[in-house]
């Protein structure tokens, strides 16, 4: 049974279906996360949180781009753990060079594996609250208080971008128990704290009479580290062996 | 005349020389066409050049917008090929700068003022790297369609799908990374990112046509042909549409293309439509345009 089963999901054919598939289901999602404003929560909320609260009828094609990923990471795990032993079987007809050349898609495809790991990580057990950013005004998570002390909004002083914001920047007074520090967040310029990474943001649009309104995103990110490793190691392996690889078969040296 | 001028009548200009190119291309004087394909890019490169001083400061917002980089783009790869001895496949890319050149003087775009989300070294990297990957992708379609009317085995467009995946790929790591910092999460659960995924996933699977036997040159081709098109829909046409002066024309004004009046934020270019509702600059009370505090 279980030998059926790693068979059946070490097949490209199925690698085929499943990306053709997720395709599919991306645009088709492309199009719900358009127009139907509750799945722009997800970008505030953790998964399960938004799943027990504000999934519907219309989510479906979320359960199905989980399964299709979840299909997609299994069948990827078989396809280059059958790789590896093939390879590692015959490093020995390989010079030292050509070996690594012919392991780097599946290291590549071990990236791609971190990726969607550190991603399900990071809605699974991750932490995403949006916080106002009013002067003066305390806000608490966990065992942390953060009080915005001071924004401050910078403008070009150029002609031609006369009533155009340069820059936002905010001061925070920042509290966990005894411990008490303050620190300078600005658009772009998120600060770490706790394990925390607060990232200021703007949360609607101003009036004519009125600065813009902004909010304090505080994030835990348990997946970023590995998504980040994944996606730098897998680009720079890409860089390197598609010109090599198309080397070698134009008949140059490895 | 100011930069900004100079910037749109050089754009004019280099669109004439790719015309000429295109001229030629069809009367098959295929390097005279290849020579006007490299004095437009060079002319298009000088339009680009004067854009980044356009605002009276040096900014590379909107210098990678889809409407204005992708014809430059597309030249270049034509230009490569020129330089890999493939004269008439090189001439013939004028087809494609063409017809987007003269798409964004007839629909003319407005690109966004520099704003807080934007001064960072990934906005712009992130812009330029994608629109060379879009520009790879239609050329792979572009040579994919002249593979399946001929008998002969080309696999130029295989060659440009591949690095039109790379650039892909290192533009949605750029991305990410710029979305981290400006909207906290590496993915937004949004259309432009649920959209690029798509892509990302389209052309993966291409690249796994080569290990399954069944997938012969054509088979290649007819995905690569396929994979161009949803990409001119999505990553151009989408995105142009999304800027073009006609379909806002309430979007107030700023530094266009030479007649554009709408305006669209970075923000807007990333994750479809505002995520935080922010418009960087809409606020215009005087007294609160210097250094406000509160």
């Amino acid at each position: 049974m279980i030998k059926r089963l790693w068979k059946a999901l070490a097949g490209i054919r199925l690698t085929l279906w499943l990306l053709a598939l997720l395709t599919v289901n991306l645009f088709v999602g492309s199009f719900y996360a358009k127009f139907m404003p509750v799945f722009g929560e997800l970008n505030t909320r953790l998964f399960p949180a938004w799943l027990m609260t504000r999934s519907d009828g219309h989510s479906w094609w979320i359960f199905t781009l989980f399964g299709l990923l979840a299909l997609l990471f299994a069948n990827t795990l078989v396809c280059t753990l059958e790789r590896v032993v093939f390879l590692w079987r015959r490093r020995q007809h390989h010079r030292r060079s050509i070996f690594w050349l012919l392991l780097a898609p599946s290291i590549m495809h071990f990236c791609f594996l971190f990726i969607i790991g550190g991603h399900a990580l990071t809605e699974f057990t991750g932490s995403k609250q949006r916080l106002p950013a009013a002067v003066g005004e305390q806000v608490s998570f966990d065992d942390c208080q953060v009080t915005l002390l001071e924004r401050h909004y910078d403008y070009w002083q150029e002609p031609a971008l006369e009533g155009k914001m340069r820059q936002c920047t905010a001061t925070l007074e920042l509290k966990n128990g005894a411990n008490v520090e303050q620190r300078q967040i600005a658009i772009l310029e998120p600060i770490y704290w706790q394990g925390y990474s607060m990232h200021l943001g703007m949360a609607g649009k101003p009036g004519t009479d009125e600065l813009p309104p902004l909010q304090i995103t505080v994030k835990k990110d348990p997946g970023l580290l590995l998504i980040l490793l994944g996606n730098v190691v897998l680009c720079l392996l890409m860089i390197w062996y598609f010109p090599q690889i198309r080397k070698i078969r134009n008949g140059g040296e490895g | 005349m100011t930069i900004a001028t100079a910037s749109s009548v050089l754009f004019n200009v280099a669109a004439g020389a790719y015309a000429g190119s295109l001229f030629f291309h069809l009367l098959k004087r295929q390097r005279i066409s290849c020579l006007f394909l490299g004095i437009g890019f060079v002319i298009h490169t000088a339009s680009l050049l004067a854009r980044c001083w356009s605002w009276g400061i040096f900014s590379l917002d909107g210098v990678f917008n889809g409407a204005l980089f992708l014809p430059w783009a597309l030249a270049l790869v034509g230009l490569t090929c020129l330089m890999r001895g493939r004269v008439r496949d090189a001439a013939s890319m004028s087809w494609l700068a063409t017809l987007t050149m003269l798409t964004t003087l007839a629909l003319p775009v407005q690109i966004p003022p520099p704003g807080p989300f934007t001064a960072t070294w990934s906005s712009p990297m992130f812009f330029c790297l994608e629109v060379l990957a879009v520009a790879c992708f239609l050329a792979s379609g572009w040579f994919a369609w002249q593979q399946l009317r001929r008998r002969d085995e080309d696999l130029l467009f295989n060659q440009l799908a591949i690095w039109g995946f790379i650039l892909y790929s290192l533009a949605q790591v750029v991305g990410a990374v710029w979305s981290y910092f400006g909207w906290a999460s590496l993915f937004h659960w949004g259309e432009r990112h649920l959209q690029s995924a798509a892509i990302w996933c389209l052309y993966c699977g291409y690249l796994h046509t080569h290990f399954d036997r069944s997938f012969d040159i054509r088979r290649k081709a007819r995905w690569a042909l396929s994979g161009a098109m949803v990409v001119l829909v999505v990553a151009y046409a989408l995105q142009v549409a999304a800027h073009l002066t006609v379909l806002n024309p309430a979007k107030g004004s700023g530094k266009g293309s030479g007649r554009g009046e709408a305006r669209v934020t970075a923000q807007e270019q990333v994750h479809g439509s505002v995520p935080h509702g922010a418009v960087p600059g809409a606020c215009r009370n005087p007294e609160l345009t210097e250094e406000s505090h509160d």
